[in-house]
This record gives structure tokens, C-alpha cells and sequence, in this order.
């Protein structure tokens, strides 16, 4: 019984301080993308005299959109990234193996041209079957045996020859203006930018016609909500405070910028790992380190792009079980970065910060809800110090998230009609109860799954984005 | 106990009271910022529509508007006029630069070039209306940092001073170990285009000695876009660059000589043998197409010469450099190189069928 009482007194003074740690990052971050915000509004109003469209310096862009079953999405997709507003890119879009239509689909859209002959160089990605040009616009399909997304990737940056390439996911709409606020800090920073990424959005719910999104809006559904605030937390104002501190180690699938020879010179993106987006920056920034190349990765949050999120918990519960494998994955294949002074504000700060945080994070609070319980069968739990506990944990995650709501308004105002705030702000207080727990259970199952080593993907149902014609 | 539940007590306290307020704030500051945002958007919409109104009336009278004008609607129109004056061209662009005029721009932004906080501001301006600033000022203005200098550098650019295209080249390869941005890549190409190419005079004297390799592959990508204005009078310094230790300078000089291989005393002293034996693959690559820019009988001698080569990129790049080149003959090509050549005809093939009047980009 001693024994006991004195492992919960470890284990309770344990959860205190991993508590106020993780607590005590999340709000530095939070508070340093107030100062990253305040940093960008500040460039904003004043534009340089200077017209990127009439320029031969701006670089040429190769937009990769690779395409698994995308047939519902994928004609829109290719026709919002046509719109986009840069003086000089071409898309590639890969079909990687897919049996649905999607290469119908862009063939009758497009009128596509087979260029009649084999490919003369291998690419490293599985069997090229066919390549095509659209006859109207700057499109290339490619049309090869599957291989996964990483290789899909790998086969559009390999045969490109320009300068930059754009990856993003089939189910995603750009932004008009997104590519050229992504390819700033490559216009400021020519020799060194190596990479950017810009902001994700949930689309879900959002008015869009013609492959832009005409009208924000929240959705119907309180599972895409409660994703909403998720989004604007982490993937906004969190990047942006790990930007700030040069810490980032992700930069979105959805949406990201590369110099192409950079990710070239370190074989592509790697087709052991499920999440490909994470593990390329962290070796990005690895090889660059270990060749002492000075270099600039940076988050452009305005720069934005429009997705679908999961509708259904089955679906969010494959992605969320995907993104933690590939984390724990990332992790392993990195390990020996950790806590490494040469591998700079990455080896002493993103890094160490992705493990103890995003990794050990949801585990340790699943083990917390095991640990109270057993606590309390044992006699050991002081109920209203737990529960004045939980309320200290529940206030700190609404201050969070009702702070990256402020910094979304101060900085961004995407959300125009203050029912969407208000709903957002509830979301933001209603993602402790229940969703938080679901999701730790979902990342306890992630880790069962990556021990035995799952690298699956799991499958998502395409809506496609636009409504459908009166 | 391991933390006081007095403690925990005033924590939430305190915690529900930093939320309250954090609520309400949000909710107060999206309606204050949502009502900005309306009266601005509201205020812009009838001030464009009076600012063109005028602008193509007979006679604008800016004076007169501008005495109606309050303060909101000053700085709304200021704004107004920014995104104007680079969209809009020729008499209407003067006019534009009446109205900044008669709206104090232009003085305020030579005051505000004393004033740190605002230099880069005043810098814009100035730029955006052409205004004529000596040069010695705006030098001693934008030494600071990159960005202040494209800025200046863009002022002797627009402003049509006899001696902008030096000044402003000077201003911006001075420093040669900052690299420049794209807009300072963009102003120096246009102040050497054309007319005068003061870079190559500064290369002619040796400046080089002094820039680091990023600061001259920039200025090589520049001088590889101009048009340049004379031929060169002391070409050593290319030559001497074909010969650089990085890469990158060799592959940029590749370039330059491609904008210079008119010039036949260049073309006699370049060793091409060198060029496309290189170590590395794209320079190699780069001779090619050199080669069949120049498109005569002694260039195509050349590229016949790297048919020995066995890298599959050089391959493909010496096919395609076979098809620019106008007396290159896809045919003559050795069956090792069939794959090459099927592929280059297919996609010939395909791009004459195109409806867009560009070749493909991997044709560069």
C-alpha cells in the first residue's frame, strides 16, 4: 500500500510538471505568433513598387497534384490551381493508379495529348505509363503504376525543371493570390529560401463556386467545427509561433513550396513514411545542417488553401491515427537530432518539442485517464482537488484556443459573421469535453498500431467541394 | 498534496476571469474591426467611384475635392491611389500624380526619408509617382539594408535622372555580400537595359573581386536577361569567371556568354571544350544550348563532338539542343540516343498541336 501510495505521489508530481510544461510551450507559441502577426501586419501595408507579374526574376513554379481516386475532385481542383495568380508555373498532375475515372475526367476536361513515346530518363517512382499535355493550358498528367503519394510526388518533381515546386493535395483549393505569398520569402531570400508553407483551411461548409471560395462559413456539422478551432490553434497561430523561433519541422502536404534542386539533392520525398510532409522538412533541415548551408524555411500565413476535412469520426479517427503514426515514425527515423546543438533551433527546440508535446502528449493524458480512476478505486484521490485540477486544465485549453481565435481575428478576419466566432469560441470550450479524450484514445490506438507496425492509410470519402448547380 | 488547494482555487478563479475578459475582448474587437472594415469598404466604394469619375473627366479639379476631403476619407483615398498608380498608364497615370500632388505625397515622403520608421514608406512612394530625388540623397537614405536600397535603387529607375542607371546600379552592387531580393534583381536588370549597361563596366573594372559568389550569380542571372547595350570592350572577365571555382558562377557566366555569343571575338576565345566537359552536368547542359543558339555549321561541329557522352541527362539535353539548333538534324542521331529522339518528336508533335503559343518549360 506504501508502495503505492508513494508511485501515484511520482506519478501525480509527474503529470504536474509535464502539465505545466506543455502548457507553459503552448502559450509561449501562442503568444509568439501574436508577435509573428504583428510582424506581417506590419509588411502589409506597404507594397514594394514592383510588379512581380512583369518580372523575369521571379521563379518558375511546377505545381505537383498528385491524384489516388480523386475522380470527383479533381477536374475542380486542377481548375482552381489554373486561376491561380503567378506570372510563370505549370501544373503536373500524377494519377497514381487510380480506379475510378480521374484520368478520364482530366482527359475529357482538358483535352489531353499523349506525348506518343517512353519517357526517356527514370524517374525514380514506379512504372510511368503514359504522359500528357493539356492542349489548352499549362497541364502535364502523368499517368503511372500506384506507388503512394511520396512516390506520386516524386515523379512530378523529378521531371520538372523548374526551379520551385508546389505540392498539394487534389481536395484542395488555392487561393488566388496564395502561390505569390508563398513564393515572398523566395523573392526576398532568393539564394537561401528552401521551403515555405502556407496556411490550411477547412472548406467544409464554405460557399464555393467555381473553384473559389466565395463566402466563409462555418459548417453544420460540430465534427468539422470542432476541427475548425483545432485548425486555427495548431496549424495556424501554432506554426506561426514555431516559425517565429525557427522551430517549424512541418510544413502542410496540402500546401507547400520547395526549391527543387534542395529536395532533389536529398532523393525526393521518402516512401517508407506515411506522413511525407513531416519527414521531408526534418531532413530538409538535417542535410542542410550537416552541410552547414545557411538556409530559410518559413511559415506564410497568408498565404492560405482551402481542404476538406473528415465529416465522420471514422474517417477523422484513420487521418488522426495516420498523422500520429507518421509523427512516431519521424521521430524514429530522426531520433539522433534530438537535443543536438548543431541541428540549431530544430535539434534544441521543434524537435524536442514534436516529441515531448505532440508525440507524448496525447499518451500521457490517456495514461491520465487511466491514473485517476485507479487513484480513486485506491482511495487516493482527493475529488475536489481533482476536479478544481481539471478546471485549471479546461481554463487553460479555452485560453488557448480563444487566443489563436483573437489572433485569427486581429490577423486574418476569415470569418466575417461574429455567429461563426461565437460558434468557434464554443467549440473551443466544447473540445474538452469528450473530443480531447477521444483523440488521445484514437493516438493510444495509433501507437498499438505503429508498434506493429500499420503503415495503412486508411480511406476518405470524396464529397467534392463545389455545390452542386441549381 | 502536492500544490495547495487554495492554490487550484484562485488559479480558476483567476483563469475564469482572464477568460471572461479574453471573451468579451474578441467579441468587442471583431465588432469594432467589423464596423472599421464596413465604413471603410462603404467609403472606398465612393471614392473610387469619384476618383475615376474625375479621372477621366475634362478637368479633375483635385483641389477642390481635396478641400472637401476628412481625414478617414484622405487616408482611404491615399490607399485608393497606391493600388491606382500601378495599375494605370500615360496621361492618366499625370493626373494620378496631380492628385498626390495636391494631397502632400510627395513632400511628405522626401521629409519622411529622415525619419527611420517611415523611410521605406516615403521610398515607395517616391517610386510609384517618378519622382525626381537627387541621388546622393537617396543614397544616403537606403544604405541601411537590401530592402531600402531596392527601394532607392527603384527611385533612379523611375525617375529619369541622367544619372539614375549608375547611381542606382551602384546603390544596389555596392554592397555584393548581401544577395539582393527579386525587386533589387529586377531594377538593377532594368536600369542596365537598354541604353546603358553601367554593370558592365563595373565588371570591366574588376568589381567582382569584391561580391561573394551569391551577390555575382545574381548579377550574372541579370546581365543574362539585358539587352545589352554595346558590345564588350575588355572581355576578360568573363572568361576568367568560366574558369570559377563554384558551380553556380560558371553556370551563370554559360548564360551570359548565350546574351553576348553574337559577338564572334567571344565566341573565338571560348574553350567549349572546356564548357561541355565540365564536372558538372548542368553547365554541360547549358553548353549545349549555347551551342545551338549560336546555330551556325561551327556550333553544330561541337554538339556532333558530345554525341560520346553518356549521362542520360546529357543525352536528352543534347537532343533537344540537336532540335533548336536550325541546321541540327534529329536523324543523324546514333541509336543510342533513340529514346531521346523518339521522345523530343513526340513531344514536338504534341506542342505544334497546342493551342498556346509557348514552348514547353522544360525546354529552357
Amino acid at each position: 500500500m506504501l508502495t503505492l501510495e508513494v508511485l501515484i505521489q511520482v506519478s501525480a508530481w509527474f503529470f504536474l510538471v509535464y502539465f505545466l510544461f506543455v502548457n507553459g510551450s503552448y502559450i509561449f507559441i501562442q503568444l509568439l505568433s501574436l508577435v509573428g502577426i504583428q510582424k506581417t501586419l506590419n509588411d502589409r501595408p506597404v507594397r514594394p513598387a514592383f510588379d512581380p507579374h512583369e518580372s523575369p526574376f521571379v521563379p518558375g513554379i511546377a505545381i505537383l497534384l498528385p491524384a489516388y481516386n480523386e475522380a470527383p475532385v479533381i477536374v475542380s481542383s486542377i481548375r482552381s490551381l489554373l486561376s491561380v495568380e503567378y506570372p510563370d508555373f505549370e501544373i503536373i498532375a500524377i494519377n497514381d493508379g487510380s480506379t475510378d475515372d480521374t484520368l478520364n475526367r482530366m482527359q475529357e476536361a482538358f483535352d489531353l495529348q499523349k506525348i506518343d513515346a517512353d519517357y526517356p530518363l527514370d524517374l525514380p517512382c514506379e512504372q510511368i505509363h503514359d504522359i500528357y499535355r493539356a492542349s489548352d493550358v499549362d497541364l502535364v498528367v502523368i499517368d503511372k503504376e500506384n506507388g503512394g503519394k511520396s512516390d506520386a510526388l516524386n515523379a512530378g518533381l523529378f521531371f520538372t525543371d523548374q526551379p520551385l515546386f508546389c505540392a498539394v493535395d487534389a481536395d484542395t483549393i488555392i487561393e488566388r493570390e496564395a502561390l505569390l505569398k508563398a513564393a515572398q520569402p523566395f523573392l526576398r531570400d532568393p539564394d537561401q529560401m528552401v521551403a515555405t508553407g502556407g496556411t490550411v483551411r477547412v472548406a467544409n461548409g464554405c460557399d464555393i463556386q467555381d473553384s473559389i471560395v466565395q463566402n466563409v462559413k462555418l459548417s453544420n456539422s460540430w465534427l468539422v467545427n470542432l476541427q475548425v478551432m483545432e485548425y486555427i490553434r495548431a496549424f495556424l497561430t501554432g506554426r506561426i509561433g514555431l516559425s517565429e523561433i525557427n522551430s517549424l519541422i512541418v510544413i502542410s502536404g496540402a500546401f507547400g513550396l520547395f526549391r527543387t534542386g534542395s529536395v532533389r539533392d536529398i532523393g525526393g520525398y521518402s516512401t517508407d513514411t506515411i506522413t511525407e510532409d513531416l519527414e521531408l522538412v526534418i531532413r530538409l533541415h538535417r542535410y542542410l545542417k550537416d552541410h552547414n548551408q545557411p538556409y530559410g524555411i518559413e511559415f506564410v500565413p497568408h498565404a492560405a488553401v482551402w481542404t476538406q476535412v473528415p465529416e465522420t469520426l471514422s474517417a477523422l479517427g484513420n487521418q488522426r491515427s495516420r498523422w500520429f503514426r507518421g509523427l512516431l515514425e519521424s521521430i524514429s527515423m530522426h531520433r539522433d537530432m534530438i537535443g543536438r546543438p548543431e541541428y540549431g533551433t530544430i535539434g534544441l527546440i521543434g524537435f524536442p518539442f514534436s516529441v515531448l508535446v505532440e508525440a507524448l502528449g496525447p499518451i500521457i493524458e490517456g495514461l491520465g485517464y487511466v491514473f485517476v480512476p485507479v487513484a480513486f478505486v485506491f482511495g487516493f484521490l482527493n475529488i475536489s482537488f481533482f476536479l478544481l485540477f481539471l478546471g485549471v486544465a479546461v481554463g487553460l485549453g479555452i485560453f488557448m484556443s480563444w487566443l489563436s481565435v483573437f489572433c485569427e481575428i486581429y490577423g486574418f478576419r476569415q470569418y466575417d459573421r461574429l455567429s461563426d466566432i461565437l460558434r468557434v469560441m464554443f467549440y473551443g470550450v466544447m473540445e474538452n469535453i469528450l473530443y480531447r479524450q477521444w483523440k488521445a484514445l484514437v493516438s493510444f490506438g495509433a501507437l498499438i498500431d505503429y508498434l506493429k507496425g500499420d503503415s495503412s492509410w486508411g480511406e476518405m470519402t470524396r464529397l467534392g467541394l463545389e455545390q452542386p448547380e441549381e | 498534496m502536492i500544490v495547495p488547494e487554495t492554490l487550484l482555487v484562485w488559479t480558476l478563479i483567476g483563469q475564469l476571469i482572464i477568460v471572461l475578459i479574453l471573451g468579451g475582448g474578441i467579441v468587442a474587437f471583431f465588432l469594432w474591426t467589423k464596423f472599421r472594415q464596413q465604413k471603410s469598404k462603404s467609403l472606398r466604394k465612393e471614392l473610387q467611384s469619384e476618383l475615376f469619375e474625375r479621372l477621366f473627366s475634362s478637368d479633375p479639379n483635385w483641389k477642390t475635392w481635396e478641400n472637401d476631403l476628412s481625414r478617414s476619407e484622405r487616408r482611404e483615398l491615399q490607399t485608393l491611389l497606391n493600388d491606382s498608380l500601378r495599375k494605370i498608364e500615360g496621361e492618366d497615370y499625370d493626373r494620378l500624380r496631380e492628385l498626390a500632388s495636391v494631397l502632400g505625397i510627395p513632400e511628405r515622403a522626401r521629409r519622411n526619408l529622415n525619419n527611420p520608421g517611415r523611410r521605406y514608406r516615403a521610398l515607395t512612394w517616391l517610386a510609384l509617382l517618378g519622382e525626381s530625388v537627387e541621388p546622393h540623397k537617396v543614397i544616403n537614405a537606403c544604405k541601411e539594408n537590401p530592402k531600402l536600397r531596392d527601394a532607392g535603387a527603384r527611385i533612379l529607375l523611375r525617375s529619369g535622372h541622367p544619372d539614375g542607371p549608375e547611381k542606382g546600379t551602384q546603390l544596389l552592387v555596392d554592397n555584393g555580400t548581401q544577395p539582393l531580393t527579386t525587386m533589387g534583381m529586377d531594377t538593377l536588370y532594368r536600369l542596365n537595359n537598354g541604353v546603358e549597361t553601367p554593370l558592365l563596366s563595373d565588371l570591366e573594372k574588376g568589381e567582382i573581386r569584391n561580391w561573394n559568389h551569391s551577390f555575382l550569380v545574381q548579377i550574372l542571372l541579370v546581365l543574362m536577361n539585358c539587352m545589352l547595350s554595346r558590345a564588350l570592350e575588355r572581355p576578360n572577365w568573363l572568361f576568367d569567371l568560366l574558369e570559377h571555382k563554384s558551380s553556380q558562377v560558371r553556370l551563370a557566366t554559360v548564360g551570359v556568354l548565350q546574351n553576348l555569343g553574337w559577338q564572334e571575338e567571344i565566341r573565338r576565345k571560348i574553350d567549349i571544350e572546356q564548357l561541355i566537359h565540365d564536372p558538372d552536368q548542368n553547365i554541360r547542359r547549358k553548353s549545349y544550348f549555347l551551342l545551338a543558339s549560336w546555330g551556325n555549321e561551327t556550333s553544330l561541329e561541337w554538339l556532333r563532338n558530345t554525341l560520346d557522352h553518356e549521362e542520360p541527362g546529357d543525352r536528352f539535353s543534347i537532343v533537344k539542343a540537336f532540335h533548336l539548333h536550325p541546321e541540327g538534324n534529329l536523324s543523324e542521331l546514333p541509336d543510342p540516343f533513340s529514346n531521346f529522339v523518339d521522345w523530343v518528336r513526340a513531344e514536338r508533335k504534341v506542342d505544334s498541336s497546342r493551342r498556346i503559343w509557348e514552348m514547353s518549360k522544360t525546354w529552357v
